[in-house]
């Protein structure tokens, strides 16, 4: 969690089944195998969908390792932007790139 | 069998929520011909500030039950979201049949003014009490002041548009549709004939979600009584011809795509039943969420509902009428959840008292709930004799 606040994004990998997730749990949602490594994400993926409300811009963005998170972005975006996670207000943002 | 129901639905209730719900009782047991000391089963359901404001009654079926004069041999709570109302009807036709209870009521609602009030939504409560947690990796999962769940809709909107190129044009026609029928509801809160102009210059609040396409939050109540039959209820001998639910608990970035919710497995069983429904009610927290159900529970291929809500005449008049009051984008939502709008507004068609909006012959109808964090749940339920 601490790297989450320094702008980079963690992540679990299960060592049986090779799948990759984000919302921390102890047991792999695909195959329930317990064996998981927390990784970091490259910070690399793109905007799955978004929206635009009172002046921020909220998204699903799939990242390269293939999970998906809900994350604030900082610029205008369209499905299928490149973006990329920078240190944000405790926790990474996005912008394009 | 259905006895009686009652609903209380005004946009800021001024006395107290036990008033608002005692007396809401009071009117489906009127239609019910029953009297208080008679019930002795109670389901509820209840989201964190929306009761009365407190973000916590312990054991809130029996305060219910406690205040009501009620003495209980069957309690339950279900805990669905806007999906709930219907889950809880299926529970008390099963518990009456097992002889666990002999007339149970279900209550839907509370009085979600104060939650309002505070500017915050009630998936979002925690914006505005404090120590309040709403996942146990709120760090991970909360974003932003997200609006939750408009805020959530409005990427499935979103994405929805992009894979299937459906309109705002498109979306808007369900609002002004259901503003048709809610003309001839006299316990409808808008009335007024609505345009495609009107829905699409209203204030965008989280792209392309606008103004009214999303549901006022507010005070009320639906009670409904389930019993045996051959008591001395008017209404129709109506039972549940078919029940489905399911749920994806998952957080929605981990599922397949974002544009599909439960109702594809809950309606699954419903689908041989389709052609004989005479009215479909269909939970309206926002015009999208009409229009995923639209083609989750098969009235038209996925991808497909925009040209459906477009094209198809779904008012009270036409063809395959749906949401034939005006659901809750003109009833409002009263406690942030309206399963209990769609399920009375069933009620009203099958027992011929839709007044100004009544589909001619109605001896069958499809109502879905969706509801739950993100779009969780969804139940399915068939009524008729």
């Amino acid at each position: 969690m601490e790297s989450f606040k320094e702008g980079k994004i963690p992540y679990l990998h299960c060592l049986d089944c090779g799948y990759n997730f984000f919302y921390p749990r102890d047991r792999c949602p695909r195959c329930h195998g317990g064996k998981l490594e927390s990784r970091l994400s490259s910070g690399r993926g793109v905007i799955f969908s978004y929206t635009e409300f009172q002046g921020g811009i909220y998204a699903i963005v799939e990242m390269e390792e293939g999970f998906r998170l809900y994350a604030n972005v900082r610029e205008k975006v369209r499905i299928g932007d490149r973006v990329v996670a920078v240190p944000g207000k405790g926790r990474p943002e996005f912008v394009k790139g | 069998m259905i006895l009686g129901f009652g609903s209380t639905v005004q946009k800021t209730y001024p006395g107290t929520t036990f008033e608002l719900l005692s007396s809401t009782l009071d009117k489906a047991l009127e239609m019910a011909h029953l009297d208080r000391g008679k019930i002795d089963g109670l389901i509820a359901t209840f989201l964190p500030g929306t009761f009365d404001g407190n973000l916590a009654l312990h054991f809130y079926t029996g305060q219910l039950a406690q205040y009501l004069g009620i003495r209980p041999r069957f309690l339950d709570y279900v805990d669905f979201g806007g999906a709930s109302a219907l889950a809880m009807l299926y529970r008390a036709e099963k518990a009456i049949s097992a002889g666990d209870a002999d007339n149970v009521v279900i209550i839907v609602g509370g009085k979600a003014s104060p939650v309002r009030e505070r500017k915050v939504t009630a998936d979002s409560v925690d914006r505005a009490y404090q120590g309040i947690r709403l996942t146990p990796f709120d760090e991970v999962f909360r974003v932003y002041d997200d609006l939750n769940p408009v805020t959530d809709y409005a990427l499935v909107a979103t994405r929805h548009s992009h894979l299937f190129g459906t309109t705002d044009e498109q979306r808007a026609s369900i609002a002004v549709k259901q503003r048709f029928n809610a003309q001839g509801n006299p316990k409808a809160m808008y009335k007024d004939p609505l345009r495609l102009e009107d829905v699409l210059s209203s204030r965008m609040v989280s792209t392309p979600l606008r103004l009214l396409e999303i549901v006022y939050p507010v005070d009320g109540f639906h009670v409904f009584v389930v019993g045996k039959s051959g008591g001395k209820s008017d209404l129709r001998p109506l039972s549940v011809k078919y029940f489905g639910e399911a749920h994806w608990p998952e957080m929605p970035p981990e599922l397949p795509d974002i544009v599909s919710t439960p109702a594809v497995e809950s309606s699954k069983g419903a689908r041989p039943l389709l052609e004989k429904m005479d009215c479909f009610e269909l939970y309206d927290s926002f015009t999208i969420t009409v229009l995923l159900q639209i083609e989750d529970i098969g009235l038209a291929e996925k991808g497909k509902g925009g040209r459906f809500a477009q094209d198809v005449n779904f008012t009270y008049q036409g063809e395959i009428p749906i949401n034939t009051g005006g659901g809750s984008l003109n009833v409002g939502q009263p406690a942030y959840m309206s399963g209990g709008v769609i399920l009375e507004e069933a009620l009203i068609q099958l027992n011929a008292m839709g007044e100004g909006r009544q589909v001619k012959g109605v001896d069958m109808v499809l109502v879905n709930g969706i509801g739950g964090w993100n779009r969780a749940h969804s139940t399915t339920l068939v009524l008729g004799e």
